[in-house]
């Protein structure tokens, strides 16, 4: 018996496609979107955190091509920090099983609440082009967690700072992707990019990249304790891939400011639905 | 900034192409998935199940990928790290199932 039967597989599809596509925009993984919606729509927290994890890795899997065309992901930041993600998500997902689904869900709640106060405040473009630098000097740099991207005509050179503090609120994220099932990417992002001071793009970019190794990690333990329902998971696998391209697309076209308060607003309502359905 | 910085061109040549292999594998995986979802009993259960295996395992192997190239590069701190990494992962599952 699968535990998401109250909800129709196609609206099931159709939030997994709108969620992911909004966590691939800002970098935040849409399971802090998708869990909320199922649990509200009737889905128990146990079984709406795997398909969380789900949607997240196939909306990271979805945005690689892109990202990595418009060389804005830096897998050196990416595996730096997701050691103490990963860390933070496999001692979650042990974790699962202990916690009672009321706790959860208020865990969610203030998840989503977080994540909207994350988005809401977070400011836009902090390192500017520098004329010292040009074009063989975009990607990755070797042997250190800097490189530069493009910005406009100009190329933006950066390097990644306060690692320690950076790395603390890394592994606070995949705790809470692994007990909750949810990207731990609205915390990942303004990490990277307000403590570590990595341009808010490549921030989100990268984050996308290192969600969906976080969210295989914890997807993995829950499959071993036997979490997953295939056929729900297959619907939010194809519902997630066609969300998180559109997501890398829109990336470049919308200014990135709308969209956090547009997902503010809405990670509000979440978490007030939340909270009073306790 | 340090000026004795180096972008390997040849990591960028294969990023693209792990970028096109990506998205091609993108819609194997999407087709699968979308039968895995329409068909009922067993069948539909196993593509489901290898929809979620192979999505799942992408960006695992990404990170082999980048072990293969950062050790070409002679880059050994972020070779260790990306190794450091695959095997968190690995001791996660183990003790998922020694706790099952």
């Amino acid at each position: 018996m699968t535990k998401t039967d109250e909800v129709n597989p196609f609206v099931l599809a159709g939030a997994a496609s709108l969620t992911s596509a909004f966590g691939a925009i800002g970098g935040l993984g849409g399971a802090v979107l998708l869990v909320p919606f199922l649990v509200v729509t009737g889905t128990e927290p146990a079984a709406a955190a795997p398909l969380g994890l789900l949607s997240v890795i196939a909306g990271s899997v979805a945005a690689a091509d892109r990202h990595l065309r418009e060389r804005t992901v830096n897998h050196r930041i990416g595996i730096l920090t997701e050691i103490a993600a990963t860390t933070g998500a496999v001692v979650g997902a042990l974790m699962t099983g202990v916690i009672a689904d009321s706790v959860l869900t208020r865990i969610l709640a203030a998840v989503a609440l977080g994540a909207a106060i994350a988005g809401g405040f977070r400011r836009g473009v902090r390192n500017r082009p520098d004329p010292a630098y040009g074009e063989r000097d975009i990607g990755e740099w070797i042997g250190e967690p800097a490189g530069a991207y493009r910005l406009g005509d100009g190329v933006v050179p950066y390097r990644a700072r306060r690692v320690g503090w950076g790395l603390s609120g890394m592994g606070l994220a995949g705790f809470i992707s692994g007990i909750a099932g949810v990207g731990g990417g609205f915390i990942k992002t303004p990490a990277a990019s307000e403590i570590m001071r990595v341009p808010v793009k490549v921030a989100a970019s990268t984050s996308t990249f290192t969600v969906g190794i976080t969210a295989a990690a914890a997807l993995a333990v829950m499959a071993v304790r036997g979490q997953i329902d295939a056929h729900d998971g297959a619907i939010v696998v194809a519902g997630a891939l066609v969300g998180g391209q559109a997501g890398a697309a829109l990336q470049g076209v919308l200014p990135p400011p709308i969209v956090r308060r547009l997902l503010s607003v809405l990670l509000v309502v979440v978490a007030v639905i939340l909270v009073v359905r306790g | 900034m340090n000026p004795t910085h180096r972008v390997d061109p040849d990591q960028l040549a294969r990023e693209q192409v792990l970028g096109r292999l990506i998205s091609r594998l993108v819609i194997v995986i999407g087709l699968v998935a979308l039968a895995g979802a329409v068909i009922p009993g067993t069948p539909g259960t196993v593509l489901g199940a290898l929809a979620i295996i192979v999505v799942t395992a992408v960006p695992v192997l990404r990170v082999v990928w980048l072990v293969v190239i950062w050790r070409r590069q002679g880059d050994t701190r972020f070779v260790t790290l990306a190794v450091a990494l695959l095997a968190l992962m690995v001791v996660g599952t183990l003790l998922a199932v020694l706790r099952r």
